[in-house]
């Protein structure tokens, strides 16, 4: 009973803490520019990201080896440190975009400027990081999180014409106002989003700070086989919402009050609220993952000690690390640069990235000497690689595409 | 001797032929005793390939279970490597190895018959370096950024592993080439010992995913900066 209970809270858990600010802001913007029609690629990215999750969170439960150990053992210490500079390039440029966001979502609900609420959100980002236990906090803030179910309860009001949302996500290619380039750039950015690395760090490092064995991969599938497609879903809630509301009206969704429009269309002021608490509690746990994954990362490339089931002095320069990366991160909101437009580069960068860190992973899955009996199936094989070669083609597409299509522009 | 002067090292026979980089130097538990681990870990042969990627992915091994077309494209690129016995090296010199016979070019093992091994095998490169390190105590304690291989018994024996190089000292040499040994220079100068931080392999208690301590890590000397950091920074914030 207690176990089937802290599998149904893992769920919970990851559903709720799937989506950030990169996914409201990717799913939002490419719903209100191109209706369902990259709804497919949301799903594509949702595949990926469970086939990885899962197994880095099985190499780490059986060899308690995390995605940074395992990049460094694989790739040697010089390509291994090119990857930390470039994921912690990503990672503080992430951090800076949850932070910018949570201080958005509060100007959104008080009217404040959000400049005002930068220092005050990364305060209380660190606070819990220092106090509060992993688990608890993990849980606290994913399961209010699942507030934004909100978003799809307020498409089922809306009351769209279905036949016509799963018609468009059944058709491949741009709508008639838009060309190939910015689609396929949308499709990267989504791509980017939902795999977005920092995930398997904080994932595989979460499995560790929470002494995962053998015994806990029944957890560990529970999690991302159920967890995140019904994050999943939400994504593409918040797309299809957008293609309702949005994209018939010619409204392009630059600013997070435009992306709460469907709510606030289906639901009045009532659902308005809640998903305001639901984006708060989502990038909030978003922005706690992002800071630790700098801290996880960077440690694990070094082999000192870090994670949170140690006192902080115990970790000291993994605490430093943390602290430092929120400290940059806030310096970087505070020169005014919008929240959105820098969620935007996180994740169009970690598009680019991804092939780095998804790589050793597969490879070490597939490694009896760290996994025992339990390497991958040849269907997990089949799939992984086929999604290698894709993350390849997206991180060699994505530099170019961005330089052509100036950002989406 | 530090491995990581090997690796990438290329290999010569006695003609001057290049057989390929050397990748991997295969170390056998059975060499003179080092403190409590026992027999040591010794030289016990040098694996050259060319190309170079892929052996310290560990694709070439049998045991890996896929994915396969990875496997293939790698087995092909590796059917080529050598394996030259260390009693066959003639000279270390400035950037190669080189062997004191000349080679079949079919030949893929070499003076491997003589010597047989009587102790646990091991890649370095693939199964050591790098690895994390971790305390009596369970706290990590760095990564295995390099080892120290030095000559002891009689003249003629192959080198053992002394001991685990770690810190800039050790890393820095290995991640940025010139750069790097800038760094490493300028940390000898600045650190109160000269030499990158070391822990004798006397005190490794075991060897599996991570390497395993005897000793709890404050006993060791190697974690200056962490305590530089507690004492100045983490330790003056409350709570901590």
């Amino acid at each position: 009973m207690k176990k089937f209970f802290e599998i149904f809270l893992g769920i919970l858990t990851a559903f709720g803490g799937f989506v950030d600010i990169g996914d409201l802001v990717a799913n939002a913007e490419t719903g209100a520019r191109f209706g369902m029609g990259l709804a497919w690629v949301v799903v594509i990215g949702v595949i990926g990201i469970v086939l990885y999750a899962e197994m880095s969170g099985r190499v780490a439960a059986i060899s308690g080896r995390p995605v940074f150990d395992v990049i460094r053992e694989r790739l040697g210490a010089r390509i291994a440190l090119i990857d930390l500079v470039a994921s912690l390039l990503i990672n503080v440029l992430t951090v800076a975009a949850e932070i910018g966001g949570l201080a958005l979502v509060i100007q959104l609900a008080t009217d404040l400027n959000y400049l005002l609420w930068v220092p005050l959100t990364a305060a209380a980002v660190w606070i819990v990081i220092w106090k509060v236990r992993f688990s608890v906090m993990e849980k606290v803030f994913g399961i209010t999180g699942l507030l934004l179910v909100v978003t799809a309860v307020a498409l089922w009001r809306l009351d769209p014409d279905w036949g016509r949302l799963l018609s468009d996500a059944a058709s491949v290619g741009p709508p008639a106002t838009e060309n190939w380039a910015t689609y396929l750039f949308f499709a990267v950015a989504l791509i980017g989003a939902a795999m977005t690395p920092y995930e398997v760090f904080f994932f595989s490092s979460g499995a560790v700070e929470e002494h995962w064995t053998r015994r806990d991969l029944m957890v560990n599938r529970a999690n991302v086989y159920l967890g995140f497609p019904l994050g999943g879903l939400l994504s593409l809630a918040i797309m299809a919402g957008a293609a309702v509301v949005l994209e018939p009206r010619g409204i392009d969704a630059d600013h997070l009050s435009q992306m709460a429009l469907p709510v606030a269309v289906g639901l009045g002021r009532i659902g308005l609220a809640i998903l305001y608490v639901g984006m708060f509690a989502a990038i909030f746990s978003a922005a706690l993952e992002t800071s630790l994954s700098a801290g996880y990362t960077v440690a694990q490339f070094y082999g000192w000690q870090w994670g949170k089931y140690v006192r902080p002095r115990e970790a000291s320069r993994f605490h430093l690390v943390v602290l430092l990366s929120i400290v940059v991160a806030v310096g970087l909101v505070l020169t005014t640069i919008d929240p959105i437009k820098l969620t935007e580069y996180s994740i169009v960068l970690s598009a680019a990235a991804l092939p780095l860190t998804y790589f050793p992973i597969l490879v070490v899955a597939n490694d009896p000497s760290y996994v025992g009996e339990s390497t991958n199936s040849r269907l997990t094989n089949a799939v992984g690689f086929v999604y290698l070669v894709l993350l390849l083609v997206v991180s060699i597409a994505t530099i170019p595409l961005m330089i052509w299509t100036r950002a989406g522009a | 001797m530090r491995l990581a002067g090997f690796l990438g090292r290329s290999i010569v026979d006695r003609s001057g032929r290049e057989l390929g980089a050397i990748h991997d130097v295969r170390l056998v538990k059975d060499g003179p005793p080092i403190g409590s681990f026992g027999a040591s870990y010794r030289v016990h042969s040098l694996i050259a390939a060319s190309p170079s990627i892929g052996v310290r992915l560990g694709l070439h091994r049998e045991e890996l279970k896929g994915p396969w077309p990875l496997k293939a494209i790698f087995r092909r690129v590796h059917a080529g490597i050598v394996t030259v016995h260390w009693n066959r090296v003639w000279s270390i010199e400035e950037d190669l190895v080189r062997l004191r016979s000349v080679l079949r070019t079919d030949e893929r093992e070499v003076g491997l018959e003589d010597d047989p091994m009587g102790g646990t095998i091991m890649d370095a490169g693939l199964q050591l370096l790098d690895r994390q390190v971790v305390d009596v105590e369970g706290r990590m304690a760095g990564k295995v950024d390099d080892l120290d291989l030095e000559y002891s018994g009689e003249p003629g024996a192959p080198p053992r592993v002394a001991a685990i190089l770690l810190g800039p000292g050790a890393l820095a040499p290995r991640t940025a080439g010139r750069l790097g040994e800038w760094i490493a220079a300028v940390y000898g100068r600045v650190a109160e010992e000269p030499h990158p931080n070391a822990i004798s392999f006397g005190v490794v208690k075991r060897i599996d995913n991570h390497v395993e301590l005897m000793l709890p890590r404050d006993d060791l000397g190697i974690m200056g900066l962490e305590d530089w950091v507690r004492t100045h920074v983490i330790s003056k914030i409350p709570g901590s």
